[in-house]
């Protein structure tokens, strides 16, 4: 049996103590720590959790691109990942400023919102970026067809939870414009972001097994956990779920220590 | 080395695919090797120091969008190792 490298754990312990008590949360409100550590108490770690996997999974991917050098195809890939990357932490300092504040809690819509959008196109140009590399180093990304046919089935079928999630955020009166915009917008984006996503998965199943293949399950885990994030915060900014909200945090949690995850993965690959 | 004292084409490729799946996984070491065979036209039963070299180099431009230059640098090294230090067949 292989030992999990110690910077896997300095990511994936708070991930999982993080995560757990979030869900602990849900299921046993009351319970015992769930119940001592207030809200405001509980959004103010989660919130600096997430700023500081952001922040070092930004910075690193973007100290991964300078050491895969100049004319690197995959070079690209990781400068945007990792402005997407800053980009979200840029978004998560400034939802920290509110959460730290006597306040407490962050609005929706707030300024946040500029960099996390911001996050989302650089996010896919990253993906797409990836997706050229690979399929120009020749590693197998099935025909046009296939990936055309993925890519729609992915889209369709995003398309079609996007709505059923949406719908009732769309029609429910009172919501201000800017926060129903967003509340579209974010799912919305998240499925444009599925497909260079699932494109990517199909493309990197082969590498099971390997170093290389670490670093890609979990990025893509960290997509994956970034959707499921956004269409709880949907449910319960929209539609005023209130028992979803923990998990929403458990989710982001999950997400940025994912990508951060990946990231440092991929900085172990230049040296191990 | 007599051509006939090399290690089988076989036997090189197995250890080239066996250098690579720490880091590709069996899969798709398995699948860069066999495909580069293919494209170089490597069919005899042995393979030669030149062909070696351009597989190795095909390898290494497949390996350098994940690892960087200085790590497939390294595992090129290792594996070129790795065929040298074969058992000689006769």
């Amino acid at each position: 049996m292989t030992r999990r490298p110690w910077t896997d754990w300095t990511l994936l312990a708070p991930m999982t103590v993080v995560g757990l008590f979030f869900v602990g949360r849900v299921l046993w409100p009351q319970a015992g720590l769930f119940g001592a550590i207030g809200e405001v108490a509980s959004l103010r770690i989660a919130g600096v959790v997430k700023l500081a996997f952001l922040v070092t999974g930004g910075l690193i991917a973007i100290r991964n691109a300078a050491r895969l050098g100049r004319g690197n195809l995959a070079r690209p890939g990781w400068v945007l990942l990792g402005a997407g990357l800053l980009a979200s932490a840029a978004g998560q300092a400034v939802l920290c400023g509110y959460q730290l504040s006597p306040r407490g809690a962050a609005p929706f819509p707030s300024p946040a919102d500029v960099f996390f959008m911001l996050g989302y196109p650089l996010f896919i140009a990253a993906l797409v970026g990836f997706l050229k590399a690979y399929a120009a180093a020749g590693y197998p990304l099935g025909s046009l067809g296939q990936r055309l046919l993925l890519g729609g089935l992915v889209s369709s079928v995003g398309l079609a939870l996007a709505v059923v999630v949406l719908h009732p955020v769309v029609l429910k009166p009172g919501v201000p414009p800017l926060a129903r915009f967003l509340n579209i917008a974010y799912p919305v984006m998240d499925v444009v972001l599925l497909v260079p996503v699932v494109l990517l998965l199909r493309a990197t199943l082969p590498l099971r097994g390997g170093e290389v293949w670490k670093v890609w399950a979990a990025l893509l885990a960290g997509f994956g956990c970034m959707w499921a994030g956004d269409v709880l915060f949907a449910c319960f900014d929209a539609l005023n779920i209130q028992s979803v909200d923990p998990l929403t945090h458990a989710m982001y949690v999950l997400s940025y220590g994912s990508l951060a995850l990946g990231v440092v993965r991929q900085q172990r690959l230049f040296t191990s | 080395m007599e051509l006939d004292q090399q290690p089988s084409r076989e036997t090189v490729l197995d250890t080239l695919t066996r250098e690579l799946t720490p880091y590709l996984g069996q899969t798709m070491a398995q699948a860069a090797v066999e495909t580069h065979r293919q494209k170089l036209g490597i069919d005899g039963p042995h393979i030669t120091p030149g062909q070696l070299d351009a597989l190795l180099a095909k390898l290494g431009a497949g390996l350098v969008i994940f690892v960087g230059r200085e790590r497939t640098e390294v595992i090129v090294r290792q594996a070129r190792s790795a065929v040298n230090s074969l058992p000689v067949y006769s």
